[in-house]
Order: C-alpha cells, then structure tokens, then sequence
C-alpha cells in the first residue's frame, strides 16, 4: 500500500514539474525581473527541466489485470498475457 | 420373406431415395432461413456448415462456384436466407441442402433498432457535447475494457509502452461478443467508478460483424459510459464502424490503436519540448546579460563617470562570471540532450551546433569568450579557448595564415 502511494506522489510530481517550468519560463520571457531574480528562475528551470526528463526516462509502465478473488473481489495481478500473445 | 429377386444394394436404395428428391419440384427450389453453425471453409473453396433453428437442424453445403459470389463472409451464428435445393448424398445416405445463393438476414431488424435507440438518447441529451469530459493530459492509470486476448488489447498496449511508459494500465477483462457482453461491459464501468482506480478508460474490441459489435449498440452499455464520472473513450471495431457508445463516449476512437494514441502524449514530442524551452531560456538570460554589459560599458567609457569605474569593474566580472556559468549550465543540458536525442531524432542532428561539433567541426573562443569567426579576429600568440563536443583545449596561436 505504501508504495502504491509513493508511486502516486512520483506521478503528480510530474506534472506539478511541468506546470512550474512552464510559470518559470513565462516569468523569463516575460522580462520584468531583476537580474538575480532572473538567474534564479533560470536555475529553477534547469533543474525542472532535468527533473521531467528524468522522470519520463525513469518511467515503468505498470501492466495489470483484475482478476476475481475467493470472495469475488477484484484483485490486480501482473497481466502476463501480451507475452503469450508475442 | 426374403427373395433373390427383391435385393437392393444399397447404393441402388440411396439412388433411388436421390431419385425422388430431385424429382420433387418443391425440394429442388427452395428458401430457407435459419443460423449458420459447424461452419467450415475447405481448402477446396466449399463451404460446409449447418442452418438450424430452434428446434431443428440440416446439414449444408456451398459449392465453391456459389461461394465466390458472396459479398460477406459467413460465420458461426450469422442468421441467413439461402435458396438452393434439397438432395442426397449417396456416399453417406444423408439429405443435406445445396446452397446456390445466400444473404444476410436479421441486418434491417439491427438497423432500426439501432436507429431507435441513437434517436431515442440523442432527444434525451446523451450525446451533448457538454456533457463531454476532457480527457487528462498526462494520466496515472488507465483502465481498460476489453477482451484480455486478441489484437485489440495487444494494439494498445504496444502503444502505450512506445509513446509514454509513464502512465500505468490496468486492464478489467471482459465479453466482447455473445448474449453476456453488455452486462460485462457494464460491470467494468461501474466497477472503475466506484473504486477510482483510473483516471481515464478505453472500451472497445477489435473489428467484427454488427453482431460481434452489438453490445456496444445496448441501451445498458450506452447509460453506464455515460452515467461514468471518469472519462471514457469508445474504440469499436474499424473506422467504419459507429456504435451508440461512441456516441455516448467522451471521445471516439476510430481504433483501438487509434484510442492508445490518443489517450496519452508522445515522449519524444514532450523531449523535444524540453529542450526548446531549454534553448528559449537560455536565449532569454543571455540577451538580458549582454544588455547589462553594455549599459556598463558606457558608463565605464564616460569620463565622468571614471571615479566609480572600480565598482564597475567588479560588476563587470560578475556579470563575466555569470555568462560563464550560464554557458557551461547551457552546454551541459544541451550534450545530455542531444545523446537522448541522437538515439530518437538522429536526423535532426544536422541541424544542431552539437551534432556539428561531433561530428569533427570544433568552435574557437577567443579569452574574453568571444566566438573566433575569422583569423582576422586574433594575432599571433594569443591564447584561445577550443572547444569540442566533448571538452576542451587551450592554444596559442603560433602563426595566422589567410586563405
């Protein structure tokens, strides 16, 4: 359950980095910073952008299938059936 | 009492059975309609199969001459008309029914009740486009309902793990044909909805006749999508093919394919994406920089202003320094960039500085970091900066010859 969780967090990181890296490039082009304030969002988006390019290289596609349970509860279990198929 | 003279063979018995049957005006021209079961295409080109009904059954045969003028293909639980004549089979001793002709039947009842229905949701408001959904740009988990074998499942599931591995699938298996699929169908919508495991969900199946995509025309199928508080894109059969739940969708596919394309965004535009933001950010910091630079080097050329030239002259090494800092950042983003890129987009490499400058070409800079142009911008032993795809090198220049 727990890494359930972890894994949710990583993904809206994701996109939380895409939206501040947009905000951080508008600001920049926008043009009306001081030249420190600009040196920092410029960092900000060096490093933003590192981030989502890591995260989509990094990224491990789950691939599950629910199957009934004794009780006739859904579980997920890790879909094998593509393999066969190839 | 058996005599010598009243033996039959029984070939003679089956001929004379044969006889009577194509004899009989009524057998030798007939219209049948019943269901297509047993079906099987030989190699010969003949068709084999048996029609039933529901308390019946008769063995039939399509010749290959007969088959070839068929507009479909006949298939298991096809209802069809047929006209042909009934007659032996001496070899077996079996009446079956030779097929000549033989059309689809039942298609016009599926038309107008598909018809119906569309009419019918269509003045409810099902299919209004603001009840549509937006889909999410970038989702977690997508759930998808469809058979777990076949080329629909197969089809999307290659797509996804080639355009954004990014997000995960889960897949609810279910009919997609037969008298339980709608039901099916149904239960793996609602069953999304109320565990909120996804965030978006593809329904469809690959291509099939009407009959194969029927659930998707059920009025039960068509409430669920649209009753689903999670977005849902319907991708039945081929392009030609609508079904009221692509009507009633959030989105229509044309293909399962064409769905998996469509559900999420492609890894290699969103790098790409990257990397111009990259190039407009240092474009920006840069052009700023070389403004201050400039704003400086007037004061410091005004006389007047010559008693605060040593504070300018720290600003200037400040702003020396940054542009330094900014260049390498730049570099360092950009080489990482381009291994990424070489590998997806090789071709665009010619139009890079870097792929110039891997492939042999390398950039001279002059101390106070300008870009040596022509040799006329630099004497004899001076030093200069040159730097390669990969590093760099100090030199002196020993001696300048003009071309």
């Amino acid at each position: 359950m727990k890494g359930k969780n972890q894994m949710a967090e990583n993904k809206d990181a994701f996109e939380k980095n895409l939206k501040e890296l947009e905000e951080v490039v508008n600001a920049l082009e926008g043009g009306d910073v001081t030249l420190d304030e600009m040196l920092s969002l410029f960092e900000k988006g060096i490093t933003l952008t590192k981030n989502c390019t890591n995260q989509l290289d990094k990224a491990e596609q789950k691939i599950n299938i629910l199957v009934k349970g004794e009780n006739d509860e859904m579980i997920e279990k890790e879909f094998e059936g593509l393999k066969e198929q190839i | 009492m058996i005599t010598e003279n009243n033996i039959l063979t029984v070939t003679e018995l089956n001929l004379y059975i044969k006889d009577i049957f194509e004899n009989n005006p009524f057998l030798s021209s007939i219209t049948l309609k019943g269901e297509i079961s047993n079906f099987k295409h030989h190699s010969t080109g003949h068709m084999y199969m048996s029609l039933k009904d529901e308390t019946g059954v008769i063995r039939a045969v399509m010749f290959k001459y007969a088959a070839s003028s068929l507009d479909f293909k006949p298939e298991n639980g096809m209802k069809v008309i047929i006209k042909g004549k009934v007659s032996v089979y001496e070899r077996d001793g079996q009446y079956q029914i030779y097929i000549e002709r033989m059309k689809r039947d039942g298609l016009g009842e599926k038309h107008i009740a598909f018809e119906k229905l569309k009419a019918k949701l269509n003045a409810e408001g099902l299919f209004d486009a603001r009840y549509k959904k937006p889909l999410p740009k970038y989702p977690k988990k997508i759930g998808i309902v469809t058979a777990p074998t076949g080329a629909a499942i197969r089809d999307i599931l290659n797509i996804l793990s080639r355009r954004f591995k990014y997000s995960d699938v889960l897949l609810y298996p279910v009919l997609v044909q037969g008298q339980n699929a709608a039901e099916s169908i149904v239960q793996a919508i609602e069953f999304f909805n109320r565990e909120k495991y996804v965030d978006v969900m593809i329904i469809g199946r690959g291509g099939g006749s009407i009959e194969d995509l029927w659930a998707f025309n059920e009025e039960i199928v068509a409430r669920a999508v649209f009753a689903s508080e999670i977005p849902v894109i319907s991708a039945v059969g081929h392009e030609i093919d609508f079904t009221i739940s692509d009507f009633v969708a959030d989105l229509r596919a044309p293909t399962p394919s064409a769905a998996a394309e469509l559900v999420v965004p492609d890894k290699r535009e969103l790098l790409d994406k990257f990397n111009n933001v990259l190039l407009r950010m240092n474009t920006c910091v840069k052009r700023v920089i070389e403004n201050k630079r400039m704003t400086l080097k007037y004061f410091e050329d005004n006389s007047a202003l010559k008693n605060i030239s040593l504070k300018i002259n720290e600003k200037r090494m400040y702003l020396d320094s940054l542009i330094t800092s900014i260049e390498n950042s730049g570099a360092n983003i950009l080489s990482e960039k381009k291994r990424r890129l070489s590998v997806a987009v090789s071709k665009l490499d010619g139009l890079s500085p870097l792929g110039t400058l891997s492939r042999g070409f390398s950039l001279s800079f002059k101390e106070d970091g300008n870009l040596v142009k022509s040799v006329s911008d630099i004497k004899e032993n001076e030093k200069i900066d040159i730097r390669f795809s990969d590093g760099s090198v100090s030199a002196i220049t020993e001696k300048i010859s003009k071309f």
